[in-house]
């Protein structure tokens, strides 16, 4: 008998090959799922150059590039300041940028930023926003508004797996050994110190927006060491801190703690200040969806004034007026939409490709911004999996031994007793490598490879995943947030683009150098602003056809 | 021997070695399963349970070299032991539990480590008898994948069929007999080869009839030592998807067990059931629909139906498995009066907190009957949110009842859920009343306006009347009022709280 005999002789047993046990069985088969993400094809065809002539031309009076939240937060509160010649342009069939979510037979899921933290009342208009979604009720200035319970992280909210544990917390007592403890204490004393403290110039030294944070050189020279050599040099002699510290910076900047500027770890902890009537300080707002209900939010009002699948391919100045020409992915298409003002929304390094009269330093401030590419895949899981034992099922489930930050888990804040069917967003910032190397090794992946690392992974805490997930759908950023590396963000040409001057204003979170929503909302709503103030020099007739 | 001779023998063993995977795998399972069911805490007692039986496999393996000689005796030996080893597991350490002080972790792991040895010796004995005729990478290749087919094949029957249609003894007990049979079927490929095949053979038609006998006698067995384990007799006991619900009964005492926890005893259940449903039934002027949330006993309801005005019950309980019970065994049928049955009564079967949010169903009064909020999970319908969504269900006038765990063992426990619902806007009345078989017990009535007690209960009552109810309004120092947090899901704190308070308790 040859092999083949044998084979059929087992039968339609053999087909099952998702076999595994004990270790050396076949190659399993892995579950469904799409390989997704921003469509960086249409974004390679501004490196090519070659691209057509406009065939159309029409006038708007501000042309918005970009509907990620700095778009969005642009247009929302042009319309709420009683502006409305304004369009908003974006490349991705759906707007939300960074917040966009996806959804699957069990949940909606984020396919990127998922999360808000409460605000503080000096964050007005943030303040505004939650209060027109009718998610914060009451006075929304005050110190502590209450919010929609719907909304508010329910417990438990975070888990660390260590040890062979699951501990609750990400800083857990049932883990941190004793002698760590007083370096732990030290730090989280000297964060809410920090909190507090305030320059010569009388501004809060961590603050939001990053650029109304004190200028006083004590501060910002915090920028000039990396996180890790700051936490050394002060002595907070630890490794889980170290491992939580480094978890913070990949997790919020997309980059290992060694290479995020000092100053900008310090702001992750010391910048928050958001309280709520009904849930602790420094409480957060989250839903199955991530944070596209936000996102969806701010377009809702102005929803007929965006356009969908517009490639801004060429900016240049004409006669003292900017246009920007947009190519329909869909159609092929090209259009110049004339404007009195552009508000570039969108990725700055992507300025150089399109800008045509770009001036020099703005060429220059451009190159120094690098992003850090990301991977999230969403695991829809038909049943709960088994789990090692300690703390239940968290919000955020974090492996301490994995190049991976762990999972949320999207039905979280669905109030059911059953624990059912669910999806966990599995999240992981590429910093083995350079940012460029990195993303092109993930642009050169495929799902199926993508998705065995991540069953590996969570294969560590659920020994049964790999039976319950009946659909894994990867999503690749190749820029996923800009990396406020050390001297980045007060040593370097990044504040240029806040000067805001000229025909063409930028709103993104890139120029805070953190990819943080307050940074992009609040960019939006500050060239929305600037924009009113203007508003005698630019109240043309609005939209309407030259061509 | 010929060559398709050959061929056929090498099926032979390969569909042994499917069968004994299974049959391994099933082991495995049964012990992992048994030991989770009996001690609790799934995750350990199965990594453990695995751990050390692929352990011992290695051990097997490993002296799988010091066997030499008369290979086919051995196989066909190791079969028949696995056979009555592996199969009489389960019943073996069921009858351990009961015994009290008996060393239940040790004889687990023996007969964990037994099987697990035996189950090692017999896959590299089966590459040695084919391999003479086969090159070794189609040997290994062979064997292993069959090997894991087996395994599958009962991984995906284990918690599908085996485990919810025969148990765990049975489950142990059939794969028992599938090893024997192995062990007869290897006799007759063998016959040439072994050194005293009738021996051999009586002895593999000994371990069927055992295993057989086992077979037959294994539901008297699990329930003469769950008789032990409850020292009571059982009159039910089954696994639905949520819990094990055991009934049981001694003299004229019958009792309900949820996962091993207490949930009534009909010697007093009296009190705590017109507790809980007489002083706000009696409060209300008019109460023609009422809502019941948990309480698949049908007991509440039974109290409910003895207003005659009430029009409508409606009863949202988790788990079929109890209001089917509750519905049908004739005993139990007794005790709730048939209320489950009554034509004013419907039963729904799902989560409480899904079906508040997605019914608009207004009530005069709601019973909130839930279990203790040990857990997250069911911590969440003790929140602010559950608690507002509750109120929307509330008619004009209506009121919800509240069972609120022990005031004098969870003091801030009760207290926290009376603070709960007064951050929410409800007004409270809490009470608390002695249940022997559970201690003295708490309720929080809730209402829009302050609540007033009924001056007479107008219907026959053992135990609550209007001077009762005052009396129980009454709390002494040691359950007197704390302040506390509110209850809401972003923090549970009550979980925490009732974890610390009954944690050293239980």
């Amino acid at each position: 008998m040859n092999r083949r005999q044998f084979l059929t002789g087992a039968g339609a047993a053999a087909v099952l090959a998702g076999c595994r046990w004990k270790g050396v069985a076949p190659k399993p088969e892995l579950p469904p799922g799409t390989l997704g993400g921003p469509d960086h094809q249409h974004g390679h065809l501004l490196r090519s150059g070659s691209l057509p002539e406009p065939s159309r031309e029409r006038r708007v009076g501000i042309a918005i590039v970009g509907a990620g939240i700095g778009g969005l937060a642009c247009a929302w509160r042009l319309q709420r300041n009683g502006v409305s010649n304004f369009e908003v342009f974006e490349l991705e069939k759906e707007v939300g940028g960074n917040s966009r979510a996806g959804e699957n037979r069990v949940s909606k899921h984020p396919l990127g930023a998922h999360y808000l933290p409460v605000p503080p009342p000096s964050l007005r208009p943030l303040r505004e926003l939650l209060a027109e979604l009718g998610v914060l009720t009451g006075d929304p200035y005050a110190e502590r508004p209450t919010y929609d319970e719907a909304y508010l992280c329910a417990a438990p909210q975070e888990r660390l797996f260590a040890g062979g544990k699951w501990h609750e917390g990400l800083l857990p007592e049932s883990w941190i050994p004793p002698s760590e403890r007083e370096p732990i204490a030290r730090f989280l004393r000297r964060m809410e110190c920090f909190k507090q403290a305030r320059g010569v110039d009388g501004k809060l030294a961590f603050t939001f927006p990053v650029r109304d944070s004190s200028q006083d050189p004590i501060w910002t020279d915090f920028d000039k060491m990396s996180f890790k050599e700051w936490m050394e040099r002060e002595g907070f002699q630890s490794p889980e801190l170290a491992a939580h510290l480094n978890y913070a910076c990949r997790d919020d900047f997309g980059t290992d703690f060694g290479l995020v500027s000092a100053w900008a770890g310090i702001h992750y902890f010391a910048a928050r200040r958001g309280k709520a009537a009904n849930g602790d300080d420094d409480h957060y707002l989250t839903r199955p969806e991530g944070n596209l209900w936000l996102a969806n939010g701010l377009a809702h009002p102005v929803r007929d004034r965006i356009s969908t699948q517009r490639l801004a391919v060429r900016m240049e100045t004409q006669n003292g007026a900017p246009f920007v020409d947009f190519l329909h992915v869909a159609t092929g298409e090209v259009e110049r939409i004339h404007a009195d003002l552009v508000v570039w929304a969108s990725p700055l390094f992507l300025l150089p490709f399109v800008w045509r009269d770009m001036p020099a330093p703005a060429i220059t401030a451009s190159k120094q911004f690098t992003h850090a590419p990301w991977v999230v895949a969403n695991l829809e899981l038909s049943r709960r999996p088994l789990d090692r034992p300690g703390a239940e099922m968290a919000w955020d489930n974090v492996i301490r031994e994995s190049g991976s930050l762990g999972y949320v888990v999207a039905t979280h804040q669905i109030p059911r007793v059953l624990e059912g069917p669910t999806t966990l967003t599995w999240y992981q910032p590429l910093t083995l490598d350079d940012p460029a190397s990195e993303r092109t090794r993930l642009l050169g992946r495929t799902r199926e490879s993508v998705a065995e690392e991540v069953l590996a992974d969570l294969e560590q805490v659920h020994p049964d995943i790999r039976a319950c997930c009946t659909r894994l759908d990867v999503w690749r950023w190749g820029h996923a947030m800009v990396r406020p590396t050390v001297g980045f963000l007060w040593h370097s040409d990044r504040r240029w683009f806040e000067q805001q001057t000229g025909q063409v204003l930028f709103a993104h979170s890139d120029l805070s150098g953190m990819s943080l929503f307050e940074e992009a909302f609040l960019h939006g709503v500050r060239a929305a602003d600037q924009i009113g103030t203007q508003k005698s020099t630019i109240d043309s007739p609005g939209t309407q056809g030259v061509g | 021997m010929t060559r398709s001779a050959r061929g056929g023998q090498r099926v032979a063993l390969l569909v042994s070695v499917f069968v004994v995977a299974s049959c391994g795998l099933a082991y495995e399972l049964v012990a992992g399963a048994l030991s989770s069911y009996l001690l609790g805490d799934s995750v350990t007692q199965f990594s453990t349970v695995i751990g050390t039986y692929l352990f011992a496999m290695g051990i097997g393996s490993w002296a799988s070299k010091h066997v030499e000689s008369h290979l086919a005796d051995r196989f066909v030996g190791i079969e028949i032991a696995i056979g009555i080893l592996g199969g009489f597991t389960a019943p073996f350490l069921f009858w351990v539990f009961s015994q009290p002080g008996a060393p239940f972790h040790i004889c687990l792991y023996t007969c964990v480590m037994l099987v697990g040895f035996l189950v090692g010796l017999e896959i590299p004995l089966v590459m040695r008898l084919l391999e003479t005729e086969t090159s070794f990478k189609d040997l290994v290749s062979q064997v292993l994948s069959v090997d894991y087919l087996g395994s599958l094949a009962v991984s995906v029957l284990f918690p599908l069929v085996l485990a919810p249609r025969l148990g765990f003894v049975r489950t142990g007990l059939f794969f028992g007999i599938l090893n024997a049979c192995v062990a007869l079927w290897a006799i007759w490929i063998f016959r040439d080869r072994l050194a005293t095949p009738k021996f051999t053979t009586a002895q593999a038609f000994g371990a069927i009839a055992l295993l057989v006998g086992g077979m037959v006698l294994a539901g008297d067995w699990t329930n003469f030592v769950e008789g032990k384990f409850y020292d009571e007799e059982i009159i039910h006991s089954s696994q639905s998807p949520y819990q094990r619900v055991v009934v049981t009964r001694w003299r004229n005492d019958v009792r309900l067990y949820l996962n091993g926890n207490l949930q009534f005893s009909s010697r007093d259940e009296y009190r705590y059931h017109e507790a809980l449903v007489h002083p706000i039934l009696s409060s209300h002027p008019r109460p023609l629909r009422v809502l019941v949330l948990g309480g698949g006993d049908g007991l509440a309801v039974r109290e409910v139906l003895k207003y005659p005005g009430v029009r409508e019950v409606t009863l949202v309980d988790l788990d079929p498995t109890m209001t089917d019970l509750f519905r049908h065994h004739p005993l139990l049928t007794r005790l709730n009066q048939g209320s489950l049955s009554d034509k004013r009564v419907t039963v729904i079967n799902g989560d409480a907190f899904q079906w508040l949010e997605d019914h608009t169903d207004a009530f005069d009064v709601a019973i909130v009957d839930f279990p203790d909020p040990s857990n997250y999970a069911v911590g969440k319908l003790y929140t602010t949110t559950f608690y507002k969504i509750l109120e929307r269900h509330l008619a004009p006038g209506g009121m919800a009842v509240i069972q609120t765990t022990s005031p004098l063992l969870a003091r801030r426990s009760f207290w926290t859920v009376v603070n709960t619902l007064e951050s929410v806007g409800l007004r409270t009345a809490p009470y608390h009343v002695l249940v022997p078989s559970f201690g003295e017990w708490g309720f929080v009535i809730a209402t829009r306006t302050v609540w007033k007690a009924p001056d007479t209960i107008a219907l026959p009552t053992r135990f609550v009347t209007a001077s009762t109810i005052a009396t129980m309004r009454q709390f002494p120092p040691d359950m007197d009022r704390v302040a506390t947090e509110p209850n809401r899901l972003d923090n549970q704190i009550l979980v925490r709280t009732y974890e610390k308070e009954w944690g050293p308790i239980q």
